[in-house]
């Protein structure tokens, strides 16, 4: 099945299988780099949204030599045609959109961002890379646990169906008592997160006091997260 | 209306196709002055300028200052600090709230309306605080979700944005406390978008100004550069297009502003005293009033103008921002460090480095204020007694006709 729309945001000008990036308008850099999901990347983002403000870029797949770690010192050489409605990006808009940028020369080498030259905003800049590198390996393993989550019936029924067809039967999300479900729960403490120290802890402390409601479910959480 | 009438304020905006039609019906019978100062509104939405202080900015009609939008004088030795005003500001709302008086704060999530909301609750006590509600969206809480969880949800009544005007704030008894003239006191939009796209707007430029501009690079803030060495770069941000015409726009709109800077009262040195120097004295007056002229259905423009209390309005905000240019309080490099001293003020407060290091300024006017472009699209100003003029009248169409045909560019 080939279609040029949505194959743009899966393959490249050269026909490469295109990389994603996340880019922060507040440092003019690139926070992160994926190889394999623009949807994933996409909802990393979202989460991030709360500490900075991005946007998702589907990328060329021969960007010099750009990777995930070196990505906080590359930035994006012309910002002319990204734009929301009549502002440009960078003061429109706190959470993400998937954009494409298909030239590689549009990437290029900068170094540090000339405000982050200084010794706590770089720690901190590089905390934030942690943070998101934290952020997105979660996405990837809630994904996952979410695709296999056959205690569902809430997600896909109440985006389907009208709250009127819903009305009088019970919904879950999950076997745990939790009113959003695990999944839900977890992301909200990505999103509202300070340090990947203080999340790791919630989602330790929120995953023990529901093992034995959704054993099933933890022990596939716990499997994903050490294999991702 | 007579020809020799006086505005306050006038407005030239061309979003819908109302007002499209009938700004191009005016261009077609004007000068090619009074085609640049329509084409304006290309580039600065809407063209809202006006002078407030000896800085030269011809406009094609008479118009006066309104009372209070006066800058005022200069003051060199000027020396009190941007958190003792901030405090400042909040004993005056405090005092206000033992006289019995009710607030909303119309809260973005930006960093100007988490400055008000902080100062207030530094400075007020708990009960003073009862006297305050938020008036807000969804999208101020996505903007600053860790403030609104932490400080906002379920300590004040919360007013919806989305679905109270202005006015209808003022007809619950709420004084409307908006986050204004923030951006006119430490720089503007236009500045940061600017600098973020710096090399992008360079690139179409000759390769010796090109080679220049990028050896200057980092000092937009920096007093030893003057704003003139970014003159070419300047000018093709102003430009409305890539046009020849829109090329030769921004050059003509450059030499507008800056005969206005060298006119101006207060020293401006750097590009960043550039575009704050021009809209600290230009864009002022619009910030201020707008939300009495388009944000409000329901209270007389002039009773809805003196109800709202900008918070940056003051005499001390304005002699303090004519005092602080490069020296790192407006902004040091690049927009991570734009309003610096409000960034200060907040971590100060709640110490959250993730605001203080990677908030960005966002254009945020719609998570707060309800508006409708349909009731908006016809207005072209105020006249001196706050009547709201529509090009739907013919007087007023003649009036503007009249002055837009005579109107030279006199600058160059």
């Amino acid at each position: 099945m080939e279609n040029q729309f949505y194959s743009k945001y899966y393959i490249d000008p050269s026909g490469s299988r295109r990389k994603y990036g996340i880019y922060c308008h507040s440092f003019d850099r690139w926070l992160l780099i994926d190889n394999y999901d623009v949807s994933a990347t996409l909802e990393t983002g979202q989460l991030l949204s709360s500490k900075v403000a991005n946007i998702i870029y589907a990328l060329p797949n021969n960007i010099l030599d750009m990777n995930n770690n070196n990505c906080l010192d590359y930035t994006i050489f012309d910002k002319t045609g990204y734009v929301r409605g009549k502002f440009p990006d960078v003061i429109k808009g706190q959470t993400p959109l998937v954009k494409i940028v298909d030239h590689p020369a549009q990437i290029y080498l900068q170094g540090v961002p000339e405000d982050f030259k200084e010794a706590d905003a770089l720690n901190k800049l590089k905390e934030l890379k942690q943070y998101a590198e934290f952020v997105h390996n979660y996405v990837y393993v809630l994904k996952f646990l979410n695709a296999n989550n056959w205690d569902d019936n809430a997600s896909f029924s109440k985006t389907i169906l009208s709250d009127q067809l819903l009305e009088g039967v019970s919904l879950r999300k999950d076997r745990s008592n939790l009113e959003e479900g695990l999944i839900s729960e977890i992301k909200k403490i990505l999103y509202f997160g300070m340090s990947v120290e203080e999340s790791k802890t919630k989602i330790d402390n929120l995953i023990e006091s529901v093992k034995d409601q959704i054993p099933q479910l933890i022990m596939y959480h716990d499997r994903l997260l050490s294999e991702i | 209306m007579n020809v020799d009438d006086k505005l306050y304020f006038s407005n030239i905006e061309i979003s819908t196709n109302k007002q499209k039609d009938f700004w191009n019906d005016v261009r077609n019978q004007s000068s090619d002055g009074g085609k640049f100062y329509i084409d304006i509104s290309k580039r600065i939405v809407p063209n809202t300028s006006v002078s407030r202080c000896s800085g030269q900015w011809s406009t094609p009609w008479n118009q006066s200052i309104i009372p209070g939008m006066e800058a005022p004088e200069y003051n060199p030795s000027f020396n009190k600090l941007y958190s003792d005003i901030t405090d400042a500001r909040a004993l005056e709302i405090k005092e206000l709230i033992n006289q019995g008086q009710k607030f909303a704060l119309f809260y973005s999530g930006g960093i100007d309306s988490t400055l008000v909301l902080f100062a207030l609750i530094k400075n007020l006590t708990e009960e003073e605080l009862k006297s305050l509600a938020i008036c807000a969206s969804v999208d101020s809480i996505i903007e600053n979700p860790n403030t609104w969880e932490k400080y906002i949800s379920g300590k004040f009544k919360i007013i919806d944005s989305k679905k109270n005007w202005l006015s209808d704030v003022i007809l619950a008894g709420y004084r409307p406390i908006t986050s204004e003239p923030a951006d006119q006191i430490m720089g503007n939009l236009m500045a940061i978008t600017m600098y973020h796209n710096y090399e992008g707007l360079i690139r179409h430029l000759s390769p010796s100004v090109k080679y220049n501009l990028q050896k200057i690079k980092n000092k937009i803030s920096s007093e030893d550069t003057h704003y003139s060495a970014y003159k070419d770069l300047i000018s093709r941000h102003l430009a409305y297009d890539t046009s020849v015409e829109g090329l030769k726009f921004g050059r003509i709109l450059y030499e507008k502003y800056n005969k206005c800077i060298q006119t101006s009262p207060w020293p401006t040195h750097s590009l960043h005293d550039f575009f704050w120097s021009t809209y600290f004295n230009l864009k002022y007056t619009n910030c201020v009033i707008r939300g009495a002229l388009y944000y409000n259905t329901g209270v007389p423009k002039k009773e809805c103008l003196d109800a709202i209390i900008p918070w940056f309005h003051t005499t001390d905000y304005q002699q303090w921002s004519m005092v602080n240019n490069n020296n790192g309080q407006k902004i040091r490099n690049t927009l991570a460090s734009y309003k610096y001293a409000s960034r200060k003020y907040i971590h100060d407060f709640d110490k959250n480095d993730w605001f203080f290091y990677f908030k960005t300024k966002l254009e945020s006017l719609t998570n707060i204020l309800r508006y409708d472009v349909s009731d908006m699209g016809t207005n072209v100003g105020v006249d001196t007694n706050f009547q709201m003029l529509s090009f739907e009248d013919k007087s007023i169409k003649d009036y503007f006709i009249h002055h837009l045909l005579n109107y030279k560019i006199d600058w160059m």
